[in-house]
């Protein structure tokens, strides 16, 4: 179940996605899930699932890890479906049977909404997918940097996400370990109601936390061992700098924007 | 040779400051003196809670002493306007490599060292290379340190500190946690650092048989140095170590009993020494 989960999963490559500054892409993919959401009829939502499925064929990660991506929130999807079918009172009615009443609009709501949602889970994840979460990182600080009264805040902050980043897979696999070794002495982790399963957690949880403990004590050495003393004076190995890549990527988005503006006005909204 | 490292009678407890008067005051080091100069290889050795990480944080002023004085090429490690200088000439491994890996990418994590001390890109990147090379982990530069093996993560460690390109390097049993083969090639990592940069190396471990590659060994009880010299000599003690809860190489052992003469570390020595015997 743990292992599903894939943000913050980098796959290096080196296509023109990868190679784009990874400001330029945190801005984008904030810029392209506001689109989606201002997408009012199907050709506008049409043309921003063309760009993205051109943006996901050029960074070269298979398609198969890009739609597992959206596996982890199935069920939130479903659930938003199922709520916006049922409460949407907008439209022509489909279905009145007692206290259900089905409308086109609720219809349309569910499907924008799934689309939607899926889109910007796609996105998001092509982000992670092509940008280590160090550049990630960097790419929030540096594009905060010119905020000089909140810059010591920002690179505190990008630290403790890196950290953060950087031990998941270690925690996972000391949960992994744990859970083996309370199954080997008989817990049983895996029947019983929910309370009964949260319960049967916390001789997993408890050495976890105080691992994790020693663990940020010992990394808290390492790190000042190596001259760590926050943001001052630092400097980084990895300049960034925008390139034409950065130049193109910007009007692909431009032009996708003005396509859904001028969609959303030709045509009806249906949403 | 020139010092770079020197304990000076040094004292230090974990202990709250209390009153003098208030009874005894738990030393984990006391009246520790110690020289590394350039090119020593000297293995610590004591069982556990003998002091022997207490020395290795006190020699990059994470530790400041109580009483005595550390210095780091003439630097006191009391003087906290230059804890940075010190940190950067003696570099420190620990023992979990998990714990002391920053980054996600290999590379990255290598660079973390340099990037503090404020260098240019340029000459981090070439800082950064050079160091994975030294270890022999370039082909991994670009790879994620959670898919590596405990023995590579360790050498990725150490080129980390490397990168700083620090005078002396001390590891805190950085091979305990590691299987036979990771332990071999952290050896022989720190080896060829010797050997090959003229690095002052303090090895702290809990196995013979590493501390008998080194040119000079301390063995630590209770805070206090019981026996400081080469490795041949510091082993014919097989008594006192005992004692103290260690052991000697078991060629080291088997020479001693038979009563050969000489003084011998390694089991192609021990077998030589044999047929000698024999002849
Ligand atoms: N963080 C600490 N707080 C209190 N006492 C400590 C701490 N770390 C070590 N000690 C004590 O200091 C002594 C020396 O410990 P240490 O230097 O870690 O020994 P070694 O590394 O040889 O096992 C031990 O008696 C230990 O209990
Ligand atoms: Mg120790």
């Amino acid at each position: 179940m743990i292992k599903d989960i894939t943000i913050g999963q980098y796959f290096p490559g080196n296509s023109v996605i990868h190679r784009m500054d990874p400001r330029m892409k945190l801005v984008l993919t904030i810029v392209y899930i506001v689109i989606i959401f201002l997408c009012k009829n199907f050709w506008a939502l049409g043309l921003m699932l063309l760009s993205l499925v051109v943006m996901c064929a050029l960074s070269g990660v298979p398609a198969k890890v890009i739609l597992k991506s959206i596996k982890p929130i199935a069920i939130i999807i479903t659930f938003t479906a199922i709520l916006n079918i049922f409460y949407v009172r907008t439209g022509e009615p489909l279905l009145d049977w007692h206290f259900i009443h089905i409308t086109t609009g609720g219809v349309f709501t569910a499907v924008f909404m799934i689309i939607r949602i899926c889109a910007l889970v796609v996105a998001s994840s092509l982000l992670t997918y092509t940008t280590s979460p160090t550049q990630i990182t960097d790419g929030i600080e540096r594009l905060f940097s010119p905020l000089k009264f909140m810059r010591g805040g920002v690179h505190t902050l990008a630290m403790m996400m890196t950290i953060a980043l950087r031990f998941i897979p270690t925690l996972i696999d000391e949960f992994e370990k744990i859970t083996n070794a309370q199954k080997a002495r008989g817990a049983d982790l895996e029947t019983g109601n929910l309370v009964e399963r949260a319960k049967a957690l916390i001789p997993v949880l408890v050495p976890l936390f105080i691992t994790s403990f020693r663990r940020a004590y010992e990394l808290a050495f390492a790190m000042e061992c190596r001259c760590y003393h926050g943001a001052e004076g630092r400097t980084r190995m990895k300049i960034m700098k925008y390139s034409k890549l950065d130049a193109f990527g910007f009007l692909f988005i431009l032009f996708a924007t003005g396509g859904v503006i001028a969609l959303n006005m030709f045509f009806r909204h249906v949403v | 040779m020139e010092s770079i490292l020197k304990f000076d009678d040094v004292y230090f407890s974990y202990d709250e400051e209390t009153d003098e008067t208030q009874g005894e005051v738990h030393w984990a080091v006391s009246a520790l003196s110690l020289e590394v100069k350039r090119g020593d290889f000297i293995a610590v050795l004591g069982h556990n809670g003998s002091g022997k990480s207490t020395l290795a944080k006190l020699s990059n002023a994470i530790l400041i002493p109580d009483k005595g004085e550390v210095t780091v090429k003439g630097i006191s490690t009391k003087d906290e306007d230059r804890t940075l200088e010190i940190r950067k000439h003696v570099g420190m491994v620990f023992q979990n490599p998990d714990n002391q890996i920053v980054a996600t990418v290999v590379e990255e994590d290598v660079a973390f060292g340099p990037e503090n001390l404020g260098l240019e890109p340029a000459e981090i990147r070439e800082r950064v290379d050079d160091a994975l090379k030294a270890v022999g982990m370039y082909e991994f530069r670009e790879n994620e340190p959670h898919n590596l093996s405990g023995g590579q993560k360790q050498r990725v460690a150490i080129a980390g500190i490397l990168a700083m390109r620090p005078e002396c390097i001390v590891l805190d049993e950085s091979t305990a946690m590691l299987d036979p083969k990771g332990r071999r090639e952290v050896l022989e990592t720190v080896r060829k650092l010797h050997d090959e940069f003229g690095m002052a190396v303090v090895f702290i471990t809990h196995y013979m048989d590493e501390a008998a590659m080194a040119d000079r060994v301390i063995v630590m009880e209770q805070g206090k140095v019981l026996f400081d010299g080469a490795p041949c000599d510091v082993f014919q003690n097989v008594d006192e170590l005992r004692r103290v809860g260690l052991d000697v190489p078991q060629a080291t052992e088997l020479a001693l009993s038979l009563g050969l003469p000489g003084k011998i570390l390694t089991l192609s020595e021990c077998t030589d020494a044999i047929v000698d015997s024999l002849k």
